[in-house]
């Protein structure tokens, strides 16, 4: 595994974390325990908002190693829905390790991660680590230089909601000329399993959403439209290339070239349409840039809005499935654009905000 | 149509009604007999994406690959026109993201090459085989699930037949993180006293099909490595039956769980 000596870089595990105190209890404890290494070895637990008490969880039960410095507490009280790619950021920012990693929290690291981790580094010091990216639940679990993570700027802060800020991350610290070196060992791989929907649950389309209506071209081609209830909408069509393309060869040259690949992935046929409603009565009106629509809900939870029938969505599996659509496809569609434009990214800044630490909230950093 | 080196593949959706997949299963049958001097490879696979459907990926010698095509579709056609299947079952509007193939159409070029390891498609062939004679007909999903519990207790069987192992191998089988006593999608489906006795009947019962012996037999493709062999195994077999994901894990759940009870009880909460 490796001899760590003393005076050995600092490794900071961030986990960022809206209402998951119930992963946090099976996790954060073990985790610390598998990979105890005082001076080493620190977890940086952001509380984004949370509702569920995880504040008081946390000083009632792992106090003790808050007074360790093994784990630092900090809560920001500012969001009311979670955002993956700032609140990472604000994690990182705060991290006093050399090495960085994000940690879900839902992920088990497993025994002696840190150690492996600090003596990876030792040795390749261009490098950054990732699970098999095959495996959704560790999609996220990335671990790189601090110095290198802030000299890319960061996550994109552009890319809201769940899918893709992983993967723009990844390619653009290959693109400033570091080594991708993914790790497979099981007992590195070790997650809990939950819903779909959990995924996604504190995210703004699922918080904000009034309604959706779906319109089914064909087999591989739907229209989605959400009103959300601060008064916007959206429009987009996605196309199943997936489906589409499922029996071709893939020759891509790494596994980042697969993901940017639209021949192999769900997208959007164009930009999404915004536009604003409102409801009078049992009509609702809707203006794009270029038109304006007026429709009214039958019995039967179907619409007809240009001549296209379109119908209410009531189950909660398939809202689930069309906002981790909607939220992937859109950021996808945002990360090839600024990357055909040459786009920088977080010109503003990156990971700001208040947070108070451990606990002390007459004393709030920014 | 897939094409690698002078060999080239085509793949046929043939969506039919899922109630009436004996007769379709049949017509498949006799199909493969009739170009048999033609195919190299005639893999045969289940599936409800987009609707309920049988897929089937025939290899060939480029030469021969416009012939398997249009034969392929002459003779599907003139089975879909002559015995149609009744309406697949009705989806309502809203409830799904995708909508589904019309019944009783074929689709071309839609799927995914099953494996590209020669192990993975000689498998594939002999599961099918094997699963032929298990349904009794029945190809519904409560059957399909069925005969994965049946088969994965078998390999479970033979896992322990073979191979000297410790005690943590055995436990370690990859179902390790699956709970569905905490989850509440499962929670509902599984019926634990019915099925652990079943499984238990399942792995008393010594009988064996030389079908059955011959899929058993892929466990020997690698070497000692347990794991591998059964996650492998049961990862082609739940694909090529067109399990989706729930019931997947609720078929590792289940096996899981009598599987901890009747070895490690001492480990069950």
């Amino acid at each position: 595994m490796g001899i760590i000596h003393k005076r050995q870089v600092k490794i900071s595990f961030c986990i960022t974390c809206m209402n998951r105190l119930h992963h946090i209890k099976k996790t954060l404890e073990t985790n610390i325990k598998d990979n105890f290494l005082p001076g080493m070895v620190e977890f940086v637990l952001l509380d984004y908002s949370s509702s569920d008490g995880l504040e008081t969880w946390i000083r009632n039960e792992m106090i003790s190693y808050i007074k360790d410095d093994v784990l630092v507490f900090y809560r920001t009280p500012d969001y009311k829905t979670y955002k993956r790619s700032h609140s990472r950021n604000l994690a990182f920012n705060l991290a006093s390790g050399k090495i960085v990693c994000n940690l879900d929290a839902d992920i088990y690291l497993g025994k002696d991660f840190a150690k492996k981790m600090i003596s990876e580094f030792q040795k390749n010091s261009n490098t950054f680590y990732t699970n098999d990216q095959m495996i959704g639940d560790l999609f996220g679990k990335v671990i790189v230089l601090k110095k290198d993570f802030l000299k890319i700027h960061g996550y994109n802060e552009f890319l809201n909601g769940y899918g893709f800020e992983d993967i723009d991350l990844y390619t653009r610290l290959i693109s400033n000329g570091l080594k991708q070196v993914v790790f497979y060992e099981k007992e590195f791989c070790k997650f809990i399993e939950h819903s779909v929907e959990e995924r996604i649950i504190n995210e703004y389309y699922f918080q904000e959403l009034e309604m959706m209506f779906i319109s089914y071209i064909n087999p591989y081609t739907t229209k989605l439209f959400i009103l959300l209830k601060n008064k916007t909408c959206k429009m987009g069509v996605f196309i199943d290339n997936l489906h589409l393309n499922s029996c071709s060869i893939h020759n891509n040259k790494s596994i980042n070239d697969y993901f940017y690949n639209d021949l192999h992935r769900i997208v959007l046929e164009e930009d999404l349409e915004h536009g604003i409603w409102f409801r009078s009565n049992n009509v609702l009106s809707v203006s794009f840039a270029i038109e304006e629509l007026k429709f009214t809900l039958e019995e039967d939870n179907t619409t007809l809005i240009n001549e296209k029938l379109f119908y209410l969505v009531s189950d909660p599996t398939i809202i689930t499935q069309a906002i981790l659509l909607l939220s992937d496809c859109e950021n996808y569609r945002k990360v090839k654009k600024s990357s055909m434009l040459g786009s920088k990214i977080n010109t503003e800044g990156f990971g700001s905000g208040r947070v108070y630490r451990n606990f002390d909230t007459s004393s709030i950093i920014i | 149509m897939l094409r690698q080196n002078n060999i080239s593949w085509n793949y046929l959706s043939i969506y039919y009604n899922r109630k009436e997949w004996s007769r379709l299963v049949y017509e498949i049958l006799d199909f493969e007999h009739k170009i048999s001097s033609l195919s190299l490879r005639y893999l045969v696979s289940f599936s409800e994406e987009k609707g309920e459907h049988i897929r089937l990926a025939i290899s060939s010698l480029q030469e021969n690959h416009k012939i398997i095509r249009h034969l392929s579709n002459a003779i599907f056609s003139n089975y879909l026109q002559y015995k149609p299947s009744l309406e697949s079952k009705q989806y309502i509007g809203g409830s799904f993201f995708w909508m589904s193939y019309e019944n009783n159409t074929l689709v071309w070029d839609r799927f995914k090459h099953i494996g590209s390891s020669t192990w993975e498609r000689e498998f594939s062939e002999t599961t099918f085989k094997l699963i032929i004679t298990l349904t009794d007909e029945d190809f519904s999903l409560n059957n399909f699930l069925n005969i994965i519990l049946y088969l994965l207790v078998k390999l479970i069987k033979k896992i322990h037949e073979t191979y000297t192992i410790n005690n943590r191998n055995m436990i370690d089988l990859p179902f390790i993180n699956i709970d569905y006593k905490n989850d509440q999608e499962l929670k509902n489906l599984v019926n634990e006293k019915e099925v652990f006795e079943l499984l238990d009947s399942h792995y008393i019962d010594s009988e064996k099909s030389s079908t059955l012996e011959k899929w058993l037999s892929y466990t020997q493709y690698f070497d000692q490595n347990i794991l591998l062999s059964f996650s492998s195994m049961e990862e082609s077999l739940t694909s090529q039956l067109g399990i989706n994901s729930l019931h997947k894990k609720w078929v590792l759940a289940v096996v899981k769980e009598w599987y901890t009870k009747k070895w490690f009880p001492q480990q069950v909460g």
